[in-house]
């Protein structure tokens, strides 16, 4: 029940602010067409969309579509975890979530759930229009399946995003500005923008330690093949990428425990 | 109050504001240096893509050429919008604004204590695009090849960003437009008027709004001087709107500034939130 009652009023939190402020939804909405537009355009006149095709195996449009769609879903769904803490101690609401009795674990993990939602608006109004425009009702079931990976995606990351979050604010000051370095270095190991096989070994190896990465391979996969991956492929990479959020669970309890105990014993300051 | 201690007022002014930033971005806080590997890393996201549309045949220094001039133009649009736009809006958040326009001072005060600040944070943050363009694809090739053209061009593309910065700053504290339309904005913007692309790729309707706009013509001056495209007006008429455009525009920017600023006075402050 008092999962429930977080889940609601995080829901109520979320969408409040979203409807008040319709300016940001907007923007929100817009986000996938600049960075796709932006990328394309910027690409096409160091090089061409055919190159792009030959090199990666895909429509241009469709990829950046996804990829933005992608990004934007996973850093909308866990952002907000990732802030939590830091923006709890900047507005001074940190000592009231941490005297609440509901666990700060559990609020942080309820956080992505409302936000998955957002998964369908974009999906809605990025990836639909757009593959139904290349590849007409095939396109349709494409960014229908990129729609719920994406959300999976998001979702899987939550317990890394609690660890790094929670470490961060523990062993470093400053720790905002660390965290936007964080932030799109994980974005980019994920291989949203620029596919895992084309990166460097060592880079790969961190790659596949993020839960999300194995998620976001299956829907590159599927946008270069054009059909629907083979089950036990899907299995594997949905396997390991669950694996390896519930592997992070513990960790990130531990993390969020260590960080709540440092604060009462430190205090927090202003 | 005479005229040369107005001018003594405003440079110690400008100077109080250059060191409190410095103190505060450069030596009490990492900050400044921390936010520069955060701009590398985005700009990593957007600049990795961006080689898997180059021709096996380019060579990869001249698409990292173009890369880095693009880069480069968009991160003076992104310094006029966030350092010079928004700092309106963010000082009014914080209160400071509302102090300086009580004290009688100008505002412009706090821009000449800030653009020192802009110039070595556009510089650096340049640099780390050289080395990561030239880690991840190759070393930029950077030759002026018209050295005066070079400098109108940059010239023209300060005072453009300049009166841009006004119109958006004014906007921001004289209505309640929130910082996602800005961040909007700042996309648009640079792919909307030439400034990342040169005009003879654009089609043919874009071409038209960005030459219809003050922003294309700085732009495609400093690609041109740098060999890197062809003018697509004769040099001579692209020199004289370079020179003329720019300058009509700072003075409407300054008007509306001026408009603006009298309506926050006359009206008050349209919101409090900062984003």
């Amino acid at each position: 029940m008092r999962v429930l009652q977080l889940i609601k009023s995080e829901t109520l939190l979320v969408y409040g602010e979203l409807l008040r402020r319709k300016q940001v939804l907007l923007t929100y909405i817009a986000y996938p067409y600049i960075m796709t537009f932006f990328i394309i355009f910027v690409g096409s006149s160091v090089g061409s969309l055919e190159n792009f095709e030959a090199k990666v195996g895909v429509n241009p449009f469709l990829f950046f579509i996804a990829a933005s769609f992608n990004f934007l879903v996973i850093l909308g769904i866990v952002d907000d975890v990732l802030w939590s803490p830091i923006y709890d101690d900047n507005i001074g609401t940190l000592p009231y979530v941490l005297s609440s009795t509901t666990p700060w674990f559990l609020r942080l993990l309820v956080i992505p759930i409302p936000r998955l939602a957002l998964t369908m608006i974009l999906g809605f109004t990025s990836l639909i229009p757009i593959f139904t425009y290349f590849e007409g009702l095939e396109g349709l079931l494409t960014s229908s399946l990129i729609m719920g990976l994406g959300g999976l995606a998001g979702l899987l990351l939550s317990t890394f995003a609690i660890l790094l979050a929670c470490s961060i604010s523990m062993l470093m000051g400053e720790s905002w500005r660390l965290l936007n370095i964080v932030r799109p270095l994980m974005m980019i190991l994920l291989g949203i923008y620029y596919p895992r096989v084309l990166m460097p070994l060592a880079v790969r190896i961190i790659s596949y330690l993020l839960p999300s990465s194995h998620v976001v391979d299956l829907m590159l996969y599927t946008l270069v093949s054009e059909r629907m991956p083979e089950v036990l492929r899907a299995l594997t990479w949905l396997g390991a990428g669950t694996a390896l959020a519930v592997a992070y669970g513990p960790l990130s309890y531990n993390s969020t425990k260590s960080l709540e105990t440092k604060k009462l014993r430190e205090g927090i300051k202003t | 109050m005479s005229f040369p201690e107005k001018v003594r007022l405003f440079a110690n002014s400008a100077k109080v504001v250059f060191v409190s930033y410095v103190k505060a971005e450069l030596l009490r806080s990492k900050g400044f240096f921390l936010g520069l590997i955060s701009m590398a890393t985005w700009l990593a996201i957007l600049m990795l893509p961006m080689t898997l549309f180059r021709n096996p045949e380019t060579p990869a220094s001249i698409i990292s050429t173009y890369a880095f001039v693009g880069i480069a133009i968009f991160q003076a649009y992104s310094v006029s919008t966030w350092d010079w736009g928004w700092e309106l809006r963010d000082s009014l958040f914080r209160g400071v604004l509302e102090n300086v326009i009580i004290s009688g001072s100008s505002i412009f005060v706090m821009y000449v204590g800030i653009i020192p600040m802009t110039i070595s944070w556009l510089a650096l943050s340049l640099s780390i695009t050289y080395l990561m363009l030239s880690a991840l694809i190759a070393p930029p090739i950077i030759q002026v090849t018209n050295p005066a053209l070079f400098l109108l061009g940059l010239f023209s593309l300060m005072i453009v960003l300049f009166a841009y910065a006004m119109i958006l700053g004014s906007t921001l504290i004289a209505s309640g437009t929130s910082g996602a339309v800005v961040e909007f904005v700042s996309w648009i913007l640079p792919i909307a008027t030439g400034g990342i692309t040169p005009l003879t790729n654009l089609p043919p309707t874009m071409r038209l709004i960005a030459l219809l706009t003050p922003f294309s013509y700085p732009a495609e001056l400093f690609r041109y001087s740098l060999g890197l495209t062809t003018l697509i007006l004769p040099e001579e008429i692209m020199t004289a709107v370079s020179t003329a455009y720019p300058t009509a525009f700072l003075a409407l920017g300054y008007l509306y500034f001026k408009k603006q600023l009298h309506k926050l006075l006359k009206e008050g402050v349209k919101t409090v939130s900062l984003w």
